[in-house]
């Protein structure tokens, strides 16, 4: 019973398209408070930092030393575009444990944006992007030989004719290549929406479990009031883990991008 | 990077622009003309359980007698296929994930200051696995919820 219901949408119809208005509604939502919360923040930064500026300090100095495991010196870049999905996918994964004042079916629990899997997947579609967008960034045109090679070879280290010589020999590993790429789209968008989609249909059936044994009210326990707090670290824990996991292997896949043969 | 922004500008009208025109066509497909107004809506209201019905699906009349045919199967089968699915699904990457587990406790335990670096490829690791689960629960919830043959049958 919960199941399908957290499977249904909003549907809107927008330009000719059904569109999933819970969805568009409370990402959009999500960005304004970001990108207003953003502005304010970043006007009281100071030298000496208050609790909530060595907080997200410690959160970006994390990134960076990550960043720099991972990609070197040219991490820090990086850093911005990371944790920017870091802390959308965290928000949305977090706005799924709110109560609603909507109903679906017994229980009245907030939908999170990200079980639909529009935004899991135009989340990865951006990183796809990225990932090409920093392979032609640092190699230049040279990033496509990547597609050649069957091994991530560093390009810019082989000397010219070599460079040409081997990609016909290895025009098969295009399609194998190009595989691995659309295979690391549909890996990131369907973990994330399929882990936190998982959660919300535990969470709403305990949920709904719950309300069922307040309303029978056979026996006086105290279940009710303490399995919400279970719900929600379980919920809590998920997001977290998902969030960072998403952000990290973007990071990876950024580094494995533009890796060059100096660095090691 | 901040006089950029018409970049952004012009991409993005030129998306929206691209939305209309195919989304136009996709609409005069799935509805004719007479049907456009008033489009079904799905999803959560005030108070009352939201129905399960998607655009697709017809109901049968009330009072008929339904008949035991193939379109029965499908469904008797399709719920068995996703319970099966699921289930069978969660056995190797539970095995495997004990196995990470356990290794990187080993690890831990070998070398306890390198417990930062263990426990982010761990966590890494373990949400590789786990994805694989993942790929059969979408497989399993689109065989029940879904609908994805029933198209046949009507």
């Amino acid at each position: 019973m919960n199941t399908s219901e957290a499977i249904e949408y909003y549907i809107v119809p927008f330009l000719g398209y059904r569109v999933h208005a819970d969805t568009i509604s409370v990402t959009w939502m999500l960005i304004a408070a970001a990108l207003i919360g953003g502005y304010l923040f970043s006007r009281k930064i100071s030298p000496v930092p208050g609790r909530l500026q060595s907080a997200a300090e410690l959160l970006v100095e994390y990134y960076h030393e990550l960043a720099f495991n991972m990609a070197g010196k040219r991490g820090r870049r990086y850093v911005p575009y990371v944790m920017s999905i870091f802390l959308f996918v965290l928000s949305c994964n977090w706005l799924g444990l709110f109560p609603s004042f909507l109903k679906y079916g017994h229980v009245q629990i907030s939908m999170p944006p990200t079980r639909d899997l529009s935004t899991t997947l135009a989340l990865a579609l951006i990183s796809f992007v990225a990932f090409q967008y920093f392979g032609f960034r640092e190699k230049g045109w040279r990033y496509i030989l990547h597609y050649f090679y069957p091994i991530p070879l560093l390009v810019r280290s082989l000397p010219k004719f070599l460079l040409f010589l081997i990609p016909p020999l290895f025009v098969l590993f295009v399609f194998l290549n190009i595989v691995e790429e659309l295979a690391r789209v549909l890996s990131l968008s369907v973990r994330l929406m399929g882990n936190i989609l998982g959660e919300h249909i535990v969470a709403s059936s305990l949920l709904g479990f719950v309300i069922i044994v307040m309303e029978l009210s056979i026996v006086f326990t105290p279940i009710p009031d303490v399995l919400p707090i279970f719900i929600l670290f379980l919920g809590m824990l998920t997001g977290a883990i998902q969030a960072f996991i998403f952000s990290v292997l973007t990071l990876s896949y950024i580094a494995h991008a533009v890796e060059m043969e100096e660095e090691h | 990077m901040r006089e950029k922004y018409w970049i952004v500008g012009i991409l993005a009208l030129l998306a929206f622009m691209l939305m209309w025109c195919t989304g136009a066509a996709q609409a005069k497909n799935d509805n004719p003309p007479s049907q456009q107004i008033a489009q079904h809506e799905g999803g959560p209201t005030e108070g009352t359980p939201p129905s399960g019905m998607t655009e697709n699906q017809t109901t049968p009349p009330a009072g008929e007698k339904k008949p035991f045919d193939g379109k029965a199967w499908l469904y008797i089968i399709s719920a068995l296929a996703s319970a099966l699915g699921i289930g069978i699904a969660t056995i190797g990457p539970g095995i495997g994930q004990g196995s990470a587990v356990a290794r990187a406790m080993e690890a831990i335990g070998r070398n306890p200051e390198a417990q930062g670096k263990v426990m982010l490829t761990l966590l890494i690791g373990l949400a590789f696995i786990e994805s694989l689960v993942l790929y059969a629960l979408i497989v399993s919830l689109v065989l029940l919820f879904g609908d994805p043959f029933g198209k046949f049958f009507h």
